[in-house]
């Protein structure tokens, strides 16, 4: 794996356990080996898909190329700098770089919280911008999604699931990021909003050369968006490499049991 | 033999602003040992037509309408026949199995409830019969497995125990809403194979509930397209899918990404322009014209009539013919 | 989305919201007009008219001093509501601030906040409060700093419990995620998803607040005299139950009727909140 210039993301042989609660006294915790040795780089522009089904750690994984988790071993380089070598203060301010959304279009969004006041959550906390300004550019993102000026008005639970997504992705894009990690972004919505979220993505990448880390366990999903894909089991890549191989010419077992697994549409 | 005769079944809710129907005069037949797919997404009625069927529905609803089950109304049948009926003569399984089953009593006991109810079984009696379905539905062990609980199993062996429990006392009918979407994709085909051999092998009709395409596509014999309470498509599987000839229809197809989409992988996704709207809010006449392209003034007053467009293949809508040419082209 | 009538809709449509909160209104209503007027003076004695019974004059009689009692009984509200929202102001100002803190730093902060507040909830509440106006002294301030204190680790133990609830949601991760401080979270996004639970909380508190002044001063460590209070009523009554009962009737019931609708509105005020949480999926 070689770094250019243009790599936006380094992952190296990043390890992740956690030590469950005891069960007993006389025995040790029980440890759960979420991620085993995982190592990729996503260049500027492009889309890396990490697929896989419960369990496989694939989230874990996203949480902590966020840097919202600590490593057992190896490191996350942003834009060749050690995320976990800054200290708390540097990592706060530079994630400004690099952005999330969550797969529950329910509970990532405060419900007590208007969506202007939501949408300019990360620059409030991250720059610094007057009212106006804030009140400018959140509704410049949310005219990027296809939602409204009237919108910042209004609280979360006056929207639907696509439209709350929406409204996630506006905010996972207001500080102009370079890598936005989307965590399962169109799980919870019904087919026909998927897919307009999904194109969303598609054009928020033409238009603003976005980096995408897109994590799901929908095959399909992952193809239509991404350039190159990881299908990922039990804490480790079992294969990687260009979605179209990767989906016509699947090498690992277990990629051709998942590709074989998926209910095609016959007729 | 007609087992499942539905007759416009209309099911309606009693909303914050006022009752609205959630489901609007749906029919159709269902043939003993035949399955049906009833397909959707969320909002569109398929859940509570399966709710309705079983006599299931939430307090603020009810339903107007004929459900013959060999020959008498089960809207007529008072709750205590409508529970000889459930679990005895039709099996239902859920989407969550999780919160489907009781945490706090073993599999064994929850499978064994209702033989011990319909069939009059004691418990030991019943312990051979779990022991028994448990293998029949592929959990390993299963006579160690009669006393686990329902969180030492895992997602897929919850769900198989569910199907345990459904067919428990040989129903004539199951019912399968949404059984594998909170499932993994290798476990979701293991559960559906099951579930279609098991109705095979022991000759029971099905309704298969889902949202998902390929999933109706490989597991049953028939298919409803339901949208906003009403059926706007329905047929033969086989023939629904490669014909597919209403705009709603045509819409979800197009909006699923395809896993062998052999061209090019960046291409848009079409949508259904605009989102499904409240309940409240559905419109007299055909309930997809605020999305339709198609749309005339003709659609808005009444609900369309329903066209034969081939042997068993039924479309409700005025532009039909509109749909099929560019659906054709495409 | 579904539609729900407004919250002050089903306020209104509940029961217990409407009864409770008709008589916590009665009580506030009554302290309010009493700083203002009674139909005669509270304090003032008059001993040529002891013992009168009720009349259109005195509507429930005069008491040894010839004090009219439902101007005594008026004025006392004063005094319990003062005691309600002073104490209550205590405890949830250290107790929301102490669970807060314990919710966001967790390991051993929380660990000691946690303790501290199970050594103090091990105490029956009146001993803790005789405790501690015996070390501070007699008197109404020192009866509702004493309160005060009993109440912080009620609130520092309900706000700690829903704090972390709120901590894990993801909108908390997505705050993290979009580099937002601890201290900030827990005052931009998760107090305000607590504020609910802790204004129940407060209803009942003040009820119990009220009760323990009433106990304080039934023991003469409260509201010292001529200050009326309607626990010293009780106290000062006891010893003449055989000359006229009704007597310590009168303020009783007025404790237990400010109670009474306390709690009602605490429970009403909790369906109507509740229901809501639940259905907001």
């Amino acid at each position: 794996m070689t770094e250019t210039s243009n790599t936006v993301v380094a992952v190296e042989n990043v390890h992740k356990h956690y030590t469950l609660p005891r069960e007993t006294l006389w025995q040790p915790p029980a440890k759960v080996h979420a991620i085993n040795g995982v190592s990729f780089a996503i260049e500027k522009g492009r889309s890396f898909g990490v697929v896989g089904e419960s369990g496989c750690g694939k989230s874990t994984l996203a949480r902590c190329v966020m840097g919202l988790e600590t490593l057992t071993q190896g490191s996350v380089s942003f834009r060749g700098q050690n995320i976990h070598d800054q200290s708390l203060e540097e990592l706060r301010q530079s994630r400004r770089h690099f952005q999330m959304v969550f797969q529950d279009p329910f509970g990532s969004l405060d419900p007590r919280q208007k969506v202007a006041r939501i949408v300019a959550e990360p620059i409030e906390a991250l720059e610094k911008a007057t009212g106006d300004e804030r009140r400018a550019r959140v509704i410049e993102v949310l005219r990027a999604v296809g939602l409204k000026e009237s919108d910042t008005d209004k609280y979360p639970h006056e929207f639907s699931g696509g439209q709350r997504q929406r409204i996630a992705i506006a905010r996972a894009l207001i500080t102009r990021p370079a890598l936005i990690v989307a965590d399962e972004p169109v799980s919870a919505l019904d087919v026909s909003v998927q897919a307009q979220v999904l194109n969303l993505l598609q054009d928020l990448q033409d238009e603003f050369g976005v980096t995408y880390l897109l994590i799901s366990h929908d095959l399909a999903v992952v193809k239509f968006v991404c350039d190159e894909v990881a299908v990922m089991n039990e804490g480790v890549f079992v294969e990687r490499g260009p979605t179209e191989e990767i989906f016509a010419n699947p090498q690992h077992d277990y990629t051709k049991t998942l590709l074989a697994a998926v209910p095609h549409i016959t007729g | 033999m007609t087992l499942l005769s539905v007759d416009n079944l209309t099911v309606t809710l009693n909303t914050v602003r006022g009752p609205a129907r959630a489901v609007r005069n749906l029919s159709f037949d269902l043939q003993k040992g035949e399955t049906l797919g009833i397909v959707g997404e969320s909002g569109c009625g398929k859940s509570l037509t399966a709710l309705a069927i079983m006599g299931l529905l939430p307090e603020n609803g009810w339903a107007d309408g004929r459900v013959s089950l060999a020959g008498e109304n089960l809207l007529d049948y008072s709750e205590d026949r409508m529970c000889q009926v459930r679990g005895d003569r039709i099996g239902m399984v859920f989407q969550e199995p999780m919160t489907s089953l009781n945490p706090l009593h073993t599999v064994g006991k929850q499978i064994a409830e209702a033989m011990i109810l319909h069939r009059g079984m004691n418990r030991a009696e019943s312990r051979a019969e779990v022991i028994r379905l448990l293998d029949l539905v592929g959990i390993p062990e299963p006579a160690k497995r009669v006393g686990s609980y329902p969180h030492q199993l895992s997602g897929g062996q919850r769900q198989r125990v569910m199907i345990a429990m459904a067919l428990s006392c040989g129903p004539e009918l199951l019912i399968a809403d949404e059984p594998t979407t909170a499932l993994d994709v290798t476990i979701q085909k293991q559960i559906l194979d099951l579930i279609r051999n098991l109705i095979e092998d022991l000759g029971m009709a099905m309704i298969l509930i889902s949202h998902n395409l390929g999933v109706i596509s490989q597991n049953v014999k028939d298919v409803i397209v339901m949208y906003g309470g009403t059926r706007v498509e329905s047929g033969p599987t086989h023939d629904v899918f490669s014909d597919l000839s209403h705009p709603y229809s045509q819409g979800l197809f197009s909006a699923v990404p395809q896993i062998d989409d052999t061209k090019a992988s960046r291409r848009r996704l079409t949508t259904i322009p605009g989102t499904v709207p409240e309940l409240a809010d559905l419109p007299a006449g055909c309930t997809f014209q605020e999305r339709c392209t198609y749309v005339t003034d003709a659609c808005r007053p009444t609900p369309p009539p329903v066209v034969q467009v081939a042997d068993g293949h039924n479309v409700a809508c005025l532009h039909i013919d509109e749909a099929r040419t560019a659906w054709a082209a495409r | 989305m579904e539609g729900q009538p407004s919250f002050w809709r089903r306020c209104l449509g509940h029961r217990s919201f409407v009864a409770g909160g008709s008589l916590t209104g009665l009580l506030v209503l009554t302290a309010i007009v009493s700083l203002f007027w009674t139909p005669w003076d509270p304090i003032k004695q008059n001993l040529r008219d002891r013992f009168a019974s009720p009349s259109w004059e005195h509507l429930l009689g005069t008491d040894q001093f010839g004090r009219d009692i439902f101007s005594i009984i008026m004025a006392g509200a004063q005094n319990s509501i003062t005691v309600g929202v002073v104490s209550v102001s205590i405890g949830m100002a250290f107790g929301v601030a102490l669970g807060l803190w314990a919710s966001a730093k967790r390991g051993w902060v929380e660990e000691l906040i946690m303790r501290a507040s199970d050594f103090m909830y091990a105490f029956p509440a009146i001993l803790l409060a005789i405790m501690l106006v015996a070390t501070l002294g007699q008197g109404a301030i020192n009866a509702i700093v004493a309160i005060g204190i009993f109440s912080i680790p009620v609130f520092a133990r309900l706000t700690r419990g829903a704090a972390n609830a709120i901590w894990a949601r993801e909108f908390i991760l997505a705050a993290r995620a979009a580099g937002k401080g601890k201290l900030r979270i827990t005052i931009e996004h998760v107090l305000p998803n607590i504020v609910s639970v802790l204004v129940v909380q407060a209803t009942i508190q003040f009820a119990l607040a009220i009760l323990a002044e009433a106990a304080l001063s039934f023991l003469g460590l409260g509201a010292q005299p001529p200050t009326p209070s309607w626990g010293r009523m009780l106290d000062e009554t006891r010893s003449m139950i055989f000359i006229n009962p009704w007597l310590a009737v009168y303020p009783g019931m007025a404790i237990a009727i400010s109670v009474l609708g306390l709690n009602l509105l605490g429970d009403g005020l909790r369906d109507v909140i509740d229901p809501r949480l639940a259905r907001k999926r």
